[in-house]
């Protein structure tokens, strides 16, 4: 039973009990359930005050109040609850454990002391060293929260289904008293549309997101200069049958442009440069696949660039496919500074050799952006 | 209207600049008188140019007006040093680029504005060349 | 380092000249915005030039004698209408141009129209559609505008972009002017 629905993570030395997607699932069941009672109850009630307050109801003490306040408890902790479902997708508790066990083995001295800011229009590299790895120096935040689609979703799902919770009440109390409202009634059946249309989406981005499980990056130092090389480490969650997983090194240009009412924002690659590929395999639950490799940027190449309207960026991207998944593309953004090479008035004649831009060949579409 | 004549150079044969290194430029300005002349500014900058709206960073700026020089004359040559920084690097990239220059802008009276510029490269980023699908 | 021709610091409204249909100019246009009292509109769909036709008509509306305050409504979070009624002068020879006039609410529309009226100030704005102001213009890119516009870019002498790219630019850009002057920006980026 512990292994069908988790309510309550429990550790078995590095592995987790339960299934991440059966457990995400159920917890969005209950959750679920728990709005949907309080947001019924709630109409209900409203609904009874509001089209034909009887003193006679709901009188014994302060049991209205006691009622009142339950179901409002109800739908705060079921819609809580169910955003923060949403928001754990992603997060281990190994690496929470992991982080509170290193903490203590950081060079306090280190982060202590200001870094000099000499490099103007980089962008600074502070948000990507305040979270120390497992496996290597810096675990790389990702380019975007997993799950933002999904956490909008909810929100969007648990409104929506509130309004039309109580509008349904509302038209059920007056057709049962005799004053059947024809028109609000015909307008639910287009609301009750969306609501299933909400449900269901918001059910296939949770078992999108809890299936493929996280992704996660380590680096074993930042910021990158070029001609060097370091070491990455990934890491892929869930319970997978992979037909590929990759790590690129990407740069891409960033240009937005501002014209009347129109913005207009485009990204374009540049460079890009396999690091790791690895091809069909399988991840079993609890037993994530780990691998490290080594990846060095040219010498000759650009450095990170920041400024209003205009950026240079570069990142890792991690893209997998997987049986019965959409592929699935995770950025995770470097910061690199200028080399010695492009430093100087000219490049050598070895070191441009060495870094010919490789002919650009656009990545395949990934499905999902996770 | 005879036009003020702007002279501005930077000095050594090249215009190609390493990090750090000492940036040397001379101004001079001609036919004009100098109580025409409200204020002289010289910049060294960096601008973006591409697909975006452009940017620009100021390295170094320095404004004259008549009571900083001898006899309230801004016309005299001028020599100005500065030391480059470790970045922006010069960059021609597919969207966007990054361009160094010297700006000299000269303010006369009655709102009069004349600038020259004089652009020279940081480092030695080689160019980003992006593929175009050509039509067959 | 040459500058890419198409890059958006030489293709913003002010830095190409606008090219008037025939039978058009500018100084033709502000005799037509005096005729309606100063009060007039320029329409026309994105990116076909209604700015660029805006800082035309500039150094027009200056000679005929017409103090100009310039509002461009970029994003309404910059910038409230209070603003510029609030700075509008009490009478003259103001005219008071806005730049992206659809986005005012209706009810800032009615509150800008009636100061300016009220103050004796002219009124020229630019929209997407009809706003109600009498029509100076009407924006409408064409094929051979859009030749014209590249060629005028490129100078007589640069042979980099075809009458084909153009073409193909704007085909791909849907008669948008400014989407298909960013593609020859990739194309004449790609061949230099």
């Amino acid at each position: 039973m512990a292994r069908l629905f988790r309510f309550v993570e429990k550790k078995r030395g590095g592995r987790r009990t339960g299934s991440n997607l059966v457990g995400n699932f159920g917890e969005a069941l209950f959750f679920g359930s728990l709005f949907l009672v309080g947001m019924l109850a709630l109409s209900v009630l409203l609904a009874s005050h509001l089209l034909a307050p009887d003193p006679a109801s709901f009188t014994i003490g302060f049991g209205k109040w006691l009622f009142l306040l339950l179901m409002a408890s109800f739908v705060l902790l079921g819609g809580g609850g169910m955003i923060w479902t949403v928001l754990r997708i992603g997060v281990s508790a190994e690496r929470r454990s992991a982080l509170a066990t290193r903490a203590v083995d950081l060079d306090l001295m280190q982060e202590a002391v200001p870094r000099p800011r000499n490099y103007p229009a980089i962008p600074p590299f502070d948000g990507l060293v305040n979270s120390p790895g497992i496996d290597l120096a810096y675990r790389l935040p990702p380019a975007q929260t997993p799950g933002w689609q999904l956490l909008a979703m909810t929100i969007f799902g648990l409104l929506w289904t509130g309004v039309v919770c109580f509008f349904t009440v509302w038209t059920i109390s007056n057709a049962l008293a005799g004053r059947p409202e024809w028109l609000l009634t015909a307008l639910l059946v287009p609301f009750w549309a969306v609501c299933y249309w909400a449900i269901r989406e918001f059910l296939q981005l949770l078992v999108v997101n809890s299936g493929t499980g996280s992704t996660t990056v380590e680096i074993s130092d930042l910021p990158l200069a070029p001609g060097h090389e370091y070491q990455v480490a990934i890491a892929q969650h869930g319970q997978l049958t992979m037909k590929s997983l990759e790590l690129w090194l990407v740069c891409e240009e960033e240009a937005t442009f501002t014209q009347g009412t129109d913005i207009r924002s485009e990204v374009r690659e540049v460079w890009r440069q396999l690091c790791f590929e690895r091809r069909d395999f399988r991840i079993e639950a609890g037993v994530p696949f780990q691998e490290q490799c080594a990846i060095a940027v040219p010498p000759t190449a650009m450095h990170s660039f920041y400024s209003p309207h205009n950026a240079v960026r570069w990142k890792l991207v991690a893209r997998g496919e997987a049986d019965g998944w959409p592929a699935f593309e995770r950025g995770f953004p470097l910061v690199v500074y200028p080399g010695e090479a492009t430093q100087q008035v000219e490049v050598a004649g070895h070191v441009a050799r060495a870094a010919l831009t490789p002919p650009h060949v656009p990545l395949p579409a990934a499905g999902v952006r996770a | 209207m005879i036009e003020p004549l702007l002279s501005l150079c930077l000095a050594g044969p090249n215009r190609n600049f390493a990090a750090g290194d000492e940036l040397v430029c001379e101004y001079q300005i001609d036919a004009v008188e100098p109580a025409d002349i409200q204020a002289v500014e010289l910049s060294v900058l960096w601008y973006t140019e591409g697909k975006g709206e452009e940017d620009m960073g100021v390295h170094f700026f320095e404004r004259r007006l008549p009571a900083d020089a001898e006899d309230g004359d801004l016309r005299p040559m001028r020599r100005l040093r500065s030391k480059l920084p470790n970045s922006p690097l010069s960059y021609r990239g597919a969207i966007v680029s990054v361009f160094w220059c010297v700006r000299l802008r000269l303010f006369l009276r009655r709102g009069r504005e004349f600038v020259v510029e004089e652009p020279f490269t940081l480092g030695s980023v080689p160019a980003v060349l992006p593929a175009i699908a050509e039509p067959s | 380092m040459t500058s890419n021709p198409f890059a958006t610091r030489h293709i913003r409204p002010g830095a190409v000249d606008y090219i008037f249909p025939p039978g058009q100019s500018a100084a033709a246009l502000i005799e037509r915005l005096r005729a309606s009292g100063w009060f007039g509109q320029i329409i026309g769909p994105h990116g076909s030039g209604k700015s660029t036709l805006l800082a035309a008509l500039a150094p027009a509306l200056k000679q005929a004698g017409r103090t100009v305050h310039s509002y461009h409504l970029g994003t309404l979070r910059q910038f409230h209408p209070k603003d510029y009624l609030d700075k509008l002068p009490p009478s003259g020879r103001g005219l008071l141009v806005i730049d992206g006039y659809e986005q005012l609410s209706w009810w800032w529309r009615r509150r800008t129209l009636a100061t300016c009226r009220r103050h004796d100030i002219g009124l020229l704005v630019t929209a997407h559609q009809d706003m109600g102001l009498p029509t100076l213009l009407t924006t409408e890119p064409t094929l051979a505008l859009a030749k014209q516009v590249v060629r005028r870019l490129l100078g007589p002498d640069e042979a980099t972009i075809a009458g084909g790219d153009v073409k193909r630019a704007w085909d791909e850009a849907g008669g948008n002017l400014r989407e298909t002057l960013f593609k020859l920006y990739d194309v004449y980026q790609a061949r230099r």
